[in-house]
Parts: C-alpha cells; structure tokens; sequence
C-alpha cells in the first residue's frame, strides 16, 4: 500500500500537527501523524472504525495527551490551551457528556457564561434551526437530541475552530441538513470587529457520512491504522486521482495510491504519472473511501 | 451573554435529601443553643443527645461528600469534553469548595456549643474540640475516597481514605485515645479540611482529567481485575430514574447510582451487618428480628439486580424463561449479597482477631474471646469458634435470601398495593415494639425458625415467579 500525505506547509495553519504519536499499552493508536490545516478550510476526516479519527481529535483538544509529538490550535500548543484560544474552540464528542440533571435552557447557560462571544438569540436560533426541545431536563432528551444541544453548545459561542467528531451519527435526514447548514450560514451573522476582515471558521469533521462530507469539504484526511494516508484539497483529488485498470499501468509507473485485486483497479495520482491524467475515471468520495481501504 | 450565571452543582431531587439531613443536625445546634443559653453547657448535654447529633452529622458528611465528588466530576468531564475556558472549571470547583466549606464551618459551629476541652468528663469523649476534629477528618477523608472513587484522583487515595475511615469507625480504643489528646492537636486536625480544600484548589486550577477505565485496567492485574470487573457489570440494577418514583421506600437514588455491587451497598453492610447478627449468648428478640427483617427488605427493594438483563438475552431460546424470572432475580441479588455478606464480615474477623485491643468487638464475635488465635494455641476453642460463626453465617444468608425473595414480590406487584403492604408491616412493627418487652419472646433460632424462614423464601419466590414478566423485566435493561 503505497501512502501519500501532501501536507499544506502554510503560515497561517490554523491547525498544526507534527509528528503526533499515541500508544495505549501495546497498541499503537496514532502513528507519527504531520499535518497543517489552513485557515478556513474544512476538513474531511474519514477512515473505518477504529482507524484513529476520534484519537486524533481528542489529542487536538487536549483531552488525551499524545505519547509523543505536539499539536497546535491557532497556534496554541493542544495540550495547555488558553482561555482565549478555548473560547474560540468548538468541540462536538462522539458522546455527548452533558450534565444529565440540568434543564436544556440552564445548560445552554451555564455554558455559555463562559464565553465572550457566547449569544443567546444565537443559541436560540440555532436550538430552533435544529428542532431542540427546549423544556425539560437534559437526561430527558433523546440521544438525537443530546447531540443536537452539544452542537448547539459549540456553535452559540461563533467559534473560529470546530472539531466535530461523528456529530451527525445519530441525527435524522433532515436535521442533518439543518446542521451541515449551520455549520456554514449561521442563523445569525457572525460577529466581526469592525474594520476586521472577516474571520474564517476552520472546520474538522470525522464521518462516515461520506456523501453529505462531500458536498462541504474542502480537504479530505483519510486515516488508517492509526496513520494519515492520504491528505489533500479534494478539487485536487478529485482532479487528479484516477481509477485505472491495472492493465494501464505497470511495476514502474509512479504514483499509484493502492491497488485492488478484487477488482483488478488501482488509484493513481496523476501529478506523478502526467501521461495517464486522461486515462481512467475520477471517483466520488465513498469510492475513493473504498478503495483506499481495501 | 456575559452576566455570571448562577452554577447549580446538583439536582433538586439529591439536594432535599441533603437538605433534610443538614436540617436535622442544624434543628439540633438550634436545640442546643436555645438550652444552653439559660444555663451551663455541660449541664444541658447529654452522652445521648450528643451522639445523636454525631451520628446525624456523620450520615450528613457521607452523603454530602459523596453528592460534591460527584458533583466535581461531572464538572470536570463535561467542561473538558466542551473544551470551555478554564473559568467556568474553576468557579465550580470554587462553589464546590465553597458549599463543603460553609458545611465544615456550620458543623465548627455547633461544635463550638459542646463542651470543650478534658473539663467536660460528663460527656466524655464527646468534647467539641475532639467532635470537631472528627467531622473535619470524616469530611476529608469521604471527600477524599469519593473524588477517588470517581477518578479525579488516584484509586489509591481512595483506598488510603476508605482504611482510615474504616479504622475510625472500627477502633473505639483508638478514638479514646484520640479524644484525650491535647486539645491543641485536635485544633490542628480540626484544619485537616481547609488544608485539603486548599491543596485541591491548587491542584485543579485545569479540569482534572478523569482517568479512563483502558488506563486504569492496564495499572492493575488483568486477570483478577478485569475477570471481576466483567463478572460485576453482568449484573444489572432494577432501577432507573423513570421508574425509581415507583419505589419510595428504597435507599436514595444517591446510593443507586453505584449501579450493582457499589459503596452503597458496602457503607450500609458496614454499619448495617453487626446489628443484623447474633450470637447465642442471649438468644434472639423476635420484634428486634422481624424488624431487622424489614429493614433488609427495605435495603433490597432498592438494590435488586438481574444477571445478564439484556433484550438479547431476552431473545434467546430459553434466555429469560416465563414463570422463573422471580427465581432469576432472587438468585442474581443473593449472589451479590453474599458477596457483600463474606466481604464485610470476612474484614471484621479479621481485624477483630489481629487486632484485637483496638475494635470495639463489634459483629457475631463480639461476646467470643478470639485473642487466642494471635497465639493459634488453642485448637479446639478456634474450631468451637470457627463453628459457631458458620452457624451465623448461615441463618443470617437463609434471612437475607428470604429478604430479598420479599423485596422482589413487593417490587413486582403495583407501587399502591407495595406502599400498601409496607405500611401494614410497619404498623405491625411498631404495634409489637410497643408491646415489647413485656408480651414478645425471646428465643433461640431452631429448626422451627430454620423452616419458617426457608418456606417464606419458598413461598415468596413463587409469588415472585407470577408477578414478573419479560416485559416488566425488559423496562429495566440497559439500551
């Protein structure tokens, strides 16, 4: 299996990681992980269970610290976040942990007090886009509904960095379009300083949800076993990433991604293989997904 | 929003039985002050009264600290998932801190209104500077297991906390002691919980990171630990939020929440078990019986378990057969219950036989000279012993298993017709304590009692096996 992570070196990463490593006793969880993720991009972060998505996203906010390597968050170091950098931070867990006892309204406060940014209309309208229930307590919610409050807890605040992990796992059809729309068109308008530019929210969310992922992001990380095996802006792979029968190509062409027996196909990369750019077809995502993963 | 938002650390529903507690020892410091302000202090008080409110105070610690353990830990999990600015964490933790500090200074308070010092013989060893030094102890070192126990800290502060609490409740001798140090120690122990809350807001000034069970596994012998710890979740509780309104009479949703085999059960064996046994020196009361009786009934309304509760058991050919699912229910609860049985009593022996000058001689050994076996001379009185504790041991398994069999009927029939028979029971209790003791037998267990006993449990569990259905069972599985 041949591997190709193409990290974009830019200044202005919102999201750097360097030579990440995570071990539970004998397991290695994350491998030697490199990665910059510009500014206001939103990445894709798929790979079968198990593969290390969750684990990458918790090292990146600090809840578990890798066993060796760094990462940073708009250029804080993730495992000693500031308060100015956790109040630009937005952060969906695969669980939700919510204080079960609280009322659905308290908790959107008792939260919220902790951050400047933090409005309540916003959290409103957001709890309202997404069909909320807003009466009664938390416990009493639906596990739908539980990941709808932690989205809306992490989105009220208009965070510059939103790290969702499988936000839409337990989410309806329609509440999952709701969501993808919030994420890019706030209910609200964003808060700008004046005279600012406008601020670019930096997005990184794990799903298996491939074909809704497909239509928003602009870069896709695909993770296996623990490693980044591929990272790049999807118009890119999507340009320049080829399904080819394995007749086409031989021992020595460059740049073939994987190969599978089953269907006698490979994927090649026709940056390094310029001669077969128009030799083959260009996949969707979950295509993509599947081949890589064979 | 950037006004400060009120933090509520607990539910309404465990904050009243806090509250109820706290009123109780506080109607008592009221009590006190009232008496004592027209005369002397150690004229009004009492060694009873006295005691009361130490044990009043005590229940109130152990359950306080348990609530604000919990209340940390959901804190520290739920602002470090949402990855909320450290504020936020630490006005917790300072409420936190804040509310068991306001607690520790209302209990300094009342102390203050006892008598002081070694001056106040009458009351002895009561003194309010050695009470005041025990609630202080009591309330660090339950603070201590509970944030232990929920793993905010390392499991071996817990143990270190659960040792010593059990050590002070255990040694009489050793309280004694304690009681008549100089009362500039005890002052100095007496800081033993502004120190502690001082060194934890220090410590936690990040969310603590609550460990996760991987980790914690790998620390300890895999092939006890996880063997057990498996074994233990097999077991599931018969209570949940939505159906513990059904159930009044049980332990407090506080305890419940240790799902299966939990401190709750164990604190309650601990301080439940020597009562509940007897040895044949003065034979048995029957009302002190029957209402002990009850009271285990009571404990185990709460604390009934299911072995392997799950809609794929109940699936399964033969998973969950009709017409045995009382008997499953009795027999998954007796398990855990002698587990609890061998390992409270097992601690007990064991501490009164090695260390035999500082307990208080609690427990079915309590009128049995067992120094002996420091010295393993005697054989014959060690196996005249041993004999005599088996024999206990076993009436006492025969009346938990005819308890729980009695709480799984009473659980299984409507909450009226339960609350029904839970106040017929009690008014029949307090009819036959009132007649006591001048009407009531005393009497030795037999075969007669042996038999009642075993056809009770026979009778109860057939009940049981018609009252429980799959689907009554399936309301409290696990999704």
């Amino acid at each position: 299996m041949n591997t190709l992570a193409t990290p974009h070196a830019t200044s202005d990463a919102a999201v750097s990681i360097h030579k990440l490593s995570l071990r539970y006793g004998k397991a290695n969880v994350l491998q030697d992980i490199t990665l910059q993720i510009p500014s206001g991009s939103v990445v894709g972060l798929v790979g079968r269970n198990g593969a290390g998505k969750s684990s990458l996203l918790r090292c990146l906010v600090g809840l578990t610290a890798p066993s060796s390597g760094n990462a940073a968050l708009l250029g804080c170091p993730s495992n000693d976040l500031t308060d100015p950098v956790r109040e630009r931070l937005g952060f969906v867990a695969q669980t939700p942990d919510l204080f079960e006892w609280m009322g659905v309204v308290e908790m959107l406060q008792t939260i919220g007090s902790a951050y400047p940014r933090w409005r309540e209309d916003r959290a409103l309208a957001l709890a309202s886009q997404l069909d909320l229930p807003l009466l009664g307590n938390v416990g009493k919610l639906s596990g739908g509904d539980q990941q709808k409050l932690s989205v809306v807890l992490a989105l009220a605040h208009d965070p510059d960095v939103l790290l969702l992990d499988e936000p839409v796992s337990s989410l309806d059809p329609m509440t999952r379009r709701e969501f993808m729309r919030a994420l890019f068109t706030s209910p609200l308008a964003r808060d700008n300083a004046p005279g600012q530019p406008e601020r670019e929210r930096t997005i990184i969310i794990s799903s298996h949800l491939l074909a809704d992922l497909e239509r928003v992001v602009t870069h896709v990380a695909f993770m296996r076993q623990g490693r980044i095996q591929l990272f790049d802006a999807w118009d890119a792979l999507l340009e320049h990433l080829r399904l080819l029968p394995l007749t086409q190509v031989t021992a020595h062409t460059l740049g073939v991604l994987c190969t599978n027996p089953q269907t006698q196909t490979c994927v090649l990369d026709c940056r390094l293989s310029p001669q077969h750019a128009h030799a083959g077809r260009a996949m969707a995502l979950d295509e993509l997904f599947v081949e890589l993963n064979v | 929003m950037t006004a400060k938002h009120r933090l509520r650390l607990r539910s309404a529903l465990t904050g009243r039985v806090l509250f109820f507690w706290a009123g109780l020892a506080l109607f008592f410091i009221w009590l006190e002050a009232l008496t004592s302000s027209s005369m002397t202090p150690t004229a009004t008080l009492s060694s009873g009264k006295v005691q009361f409110f130490v044990i009043a105070a005590v229940i109130f610690l152990l359950g306080f600290s348990v609530q604000q353990a919990q209340a940390l830990s959901g804190g520290a999990r739920v602002f470090r998932q949402a990855c909320a600015p450290i504020g936020l964490w630490r006005r917790w933790l300072a409420k936190a801190l804040t509310q068991t500090t306001t607690v520790w200074m209302l209990l300094m308070l009342a102390c203050s209104v006892l008598p002081r010092g070694t001056a106040a013989h009458a009351v002895q060893p009561w003194s309010g500077s050695f009470i005041a030094a025990v609630f202080s102890v009591v309330l660090s070192l339950t603070l201590l297991c509970g944030v232990s126990y929920q793993r905010l800290l390392h499991r071996g502060w817990g143990v270190v906390g659960f040792v010593a609490l059990a050590w002070m409740g255990l040694s009489g001798q050793l309280m004694l002691v304690v009681s008549t140090l100089p009362e500039s120690i005890l002052l100095l122990t007496t800081a033993v919980w502004p120190m502690l809350a001082a060194v934890l807001w220090l410590r936690w000034q990040q969310p603590p990171g609550v460990a996760e069970s991987t980790q914690d596994d790998a620390r300890l012998p895999p092939w006890l630990w996880r063997r057990l710890n498996r074994y233990r979740l097999r077991f599931t509780l018969l209570l949940t939020p939505a159906t513990r309104f059904t159930m009044p009479w049980g332990p407090h949703p506080v305890l419940q929440k240790f799902r299966t085999v939990g401190i709750g059960q164990a604190i309650l064996w601990g301080i439940a078990s020597p009562a509940l046994l007897f040895v044949n020196s003065g034979g048995l009361h029957l009302v002190f019986d029957l209402s002990m009786l009850a009271a285990l009934t009571v404990l185990y309304t709460g604390s009934l378990v299911y072995q392997d509760l799950s809609w794929r058991t109940a699936l399964t050919p033969r998973g969950m057969p009709k017409g045995h699912l009382g008997w499953r229910i009795v027999r998954s609860t007796a398990i855990q219950a002698m587990v609890f049985l061998t390992l409270t009593q097992t601690t007990l022996v064991v501490c009164s036989v090695w260390l035999p000058h500082i307990t208080m001689g609690w427990g079915p050994f309590r009128n049995c000279n067992l120094s002996f076996c420091v010295g393993w001379t005697e054989y014959s009185e060690l196996l005249r012993t041993l004999a005599l504790l088996t024999q206990v041991y076993a009436v006492m398994a025969l009346k938990m298993t005819f308890a729980i069999s009695l709480a799984t009927v009473l659980q299984g029939v409507r909450a009226w017709t339960a609350r029904g028979l839970f106040a017929l029971g009690l008014l029949a209790l307090c009819w036959a304590w009132k007649a006591w003791p001048a009407q009531v037998p005393v009497f030795t267990p037999g075969p007669g009692y042996i038999t009642a006993l075993l056809l009770g449990t026979a009778l109860c569990i057939t009940l049981a096996n018609r009252l429980w259905t799959v689907e009554k069972l399936m309301r409290f599985a696990r999704a």
